[in-house]
């Protein structure tokens, strides 16, 4: 393989040469439908793998996620000290209209704020590491996104009903919306990575979704990680 | 040509270099329904901006106010860069409407319509490729992550605008100059260095996209000039 592992100097000692990088976050995508589910794992696959949750399997691109190889773990040339873990949440497809909510929901790909605030108090997110210790259990508002847009409305409408909506987001807006952990989380290079994204009731109640639309949640580590050098 | 390093009388060296803050554009623009994959950086003042898909008045040509790029897909021979973030401004080359006879207007150019952004934000992946044949980027994200911190905010009224208006903008975030993620280890482009940044939609076309767009992309950081 035509990788530098390790350089020896001539007085004997070697050098292990790495490129820390914190200009690429490590991400990954699940989505969430209607009814019951008891889990879905981020970071479970990697790029060209189905999404756990999608419609027919949706193939990831790297729009998805940027994880390589099978999944389950960092890739043994990689490191990865995570100082904060963001989850953004994107509509696909659109609400359910037979049995709309009182209020609204905006154009996909927005999420209406009643949506919003379900997953917010049913989703757990559940970040494993080396599969033998749990490193965060909390509700999925924990984790703001620090992503998403910013409106200035007056008098907008749905497009598809011509209706007034309010939208919501997992968090502010805006970079330093993101909460920074006061530890990093450290993972090794091979060792098991993987986030659960679990509903605490079974499922997300009252979620208004039409059939064969979702909720997709983009989990991303920001912090520091070593990629390899070629 | 640039004075670089003086020789001193006793033999020592001196390296004179002016590092300055200094942000480098350019732009990109493409229409709704294309499958984004352009490069930006990638040209000069008068030649012909990065287009995808059919725009309003077709492709055009780079004013000063399209970059300051002051060669192709490359740092200048006599310049290197620190890039410390990535942001962006953005503004619609067409308007936003939805319906017929009449027709409501949700965005007018140059607004993008805060749906259209969200859009851009789920679909875009943006890299920061240094180096000829590099494969691997030196920073990637997808669009959602790089702030905004360059472009206007808005102060509406409650009501309507105008009859048949339902207005919405919208922004990466707070439109303030903090609102750029920072790396915490920067991106060195080492002069004469081939660089660009790729804005590809990985997806295929970017869904229910409804206008075309201009974006300028923003490298923020410090460069070093050429001492005359």
């Amino acid at each position: 393989m035509a990788q530098l592992w390790k350089i020896r100097l001539p007085n004997g000692k070697t050098l292990t040469p790495g490129d820390w990088t914190s200009a690429e976050d490590l991400y990954s995508t699940v989505e969430i439908g209607t009814g019951s589910f008891p889990v879905l794992t981020a970071f479970s696959y990697g790029r060209g793998a189905s999404i756990p949750g999608s419609v027919a399997q949706r193939q990831s691109t790297l729009a998805d996620t940027n994880l390589e190889g099978e999944g389950n773990r960092i890739p043994e040339n990689e490191e990865l000290i995570a100082y904060s873990l963001a989850i953004e949440v994107f509509m696909i497809g659109t609400e359910n209209v037979q049995f709309p909510d009182a209020i609204s929901p905006a154009d996909a790909p927005d999420v209406s704020l009643l949506n919003m605030l379900r997953l917010q108090r049913d989703i757990l997110v559940i970040t494993r590491i080396a599969a033998v210790k749990e490193y965060t259990r909390q509700p999925l508002g924990v984790f703001a996104a620090g992503t998403g847009v910013t409106q200035y409305n007056s008098a907008a409408i749905n497009a598809v009903s011509g209706d007034p909506y309010v939208v919501g987001n997992n968090g502010g807006t805006s970079v330093c919306d993101s909460r920074q952990m006061a530890s990093p989380l450290y993972v090794a290079g091979g060792e098991g990575l993987a986030v659960d994204v679990k509903p605490g009731p079974g499922q997300v109640n009252n979620l208004n979704l039409e059939v064969g639309s979702r909720m997709r949640l983009r989990l991303f580590f920001e912090g520091y990680r070593r990629r390899p050098v070629a | 040509m640039a004075i670089k390093q003086i020789r001193l009388p006793d033999g020592s060296e001196v390296v004179i270099d002016e590092w300055l803050h200094y942000q480098q554009f350019s732009t990109i623009e493409f229409a709704a329904a294309t499958a984004v994959n352009l490069r930006a950086f990638t040209y000069v003042q008068g030649q012909q901006i990065p287009t995808q898909g059919v725009v309003p008045g077709g492709p055009r040509t780079a004013t000063e106010s399209d970059t300051n790029q002051v060669a192709k897909t490359r740092m200048n021979h006599d310049e290197a860069y620190l890039c410390y973030a990535l942001t962006y401004e953005h503004f619609a080359l067409t308007n936003a409407e939805v319906g017929e006879d009449p027709a409501t207007l949700l965005a007018p150019a140059p607004v993008l319509l805060s749906q259209n952004l969200r859009r851009l934000q789920r679909d875009l992946v943006i890299s920061l490729v240094v180096g000829a044949n590099i494969k691997k980027p030196q920073a990637r994200f997808p669009f959602s992550r790089i702030g905004q911190s360059i472009g206007s905010p808005a102060f509406t009224s409650t009501q309507a605008l105008a009859v048949n208006t339902a207005f919405s903008y919208g922004t990466g975030g707070a439109m303030t100059a903090s609102n750029q993620r920072r790396f915490q280890l920067p991106v060195y482009i080492a002069s004469d260095r081939v660089f660009y940044l790729e804005i590809r939609s990985f997806p295929g076309a970017i869904a229910d996209l409804s206008q075309a767009v201009r974006m300028r992309f923003f490298l923020d950081g410090l460069k070093r000039r050429p001492v005359a």
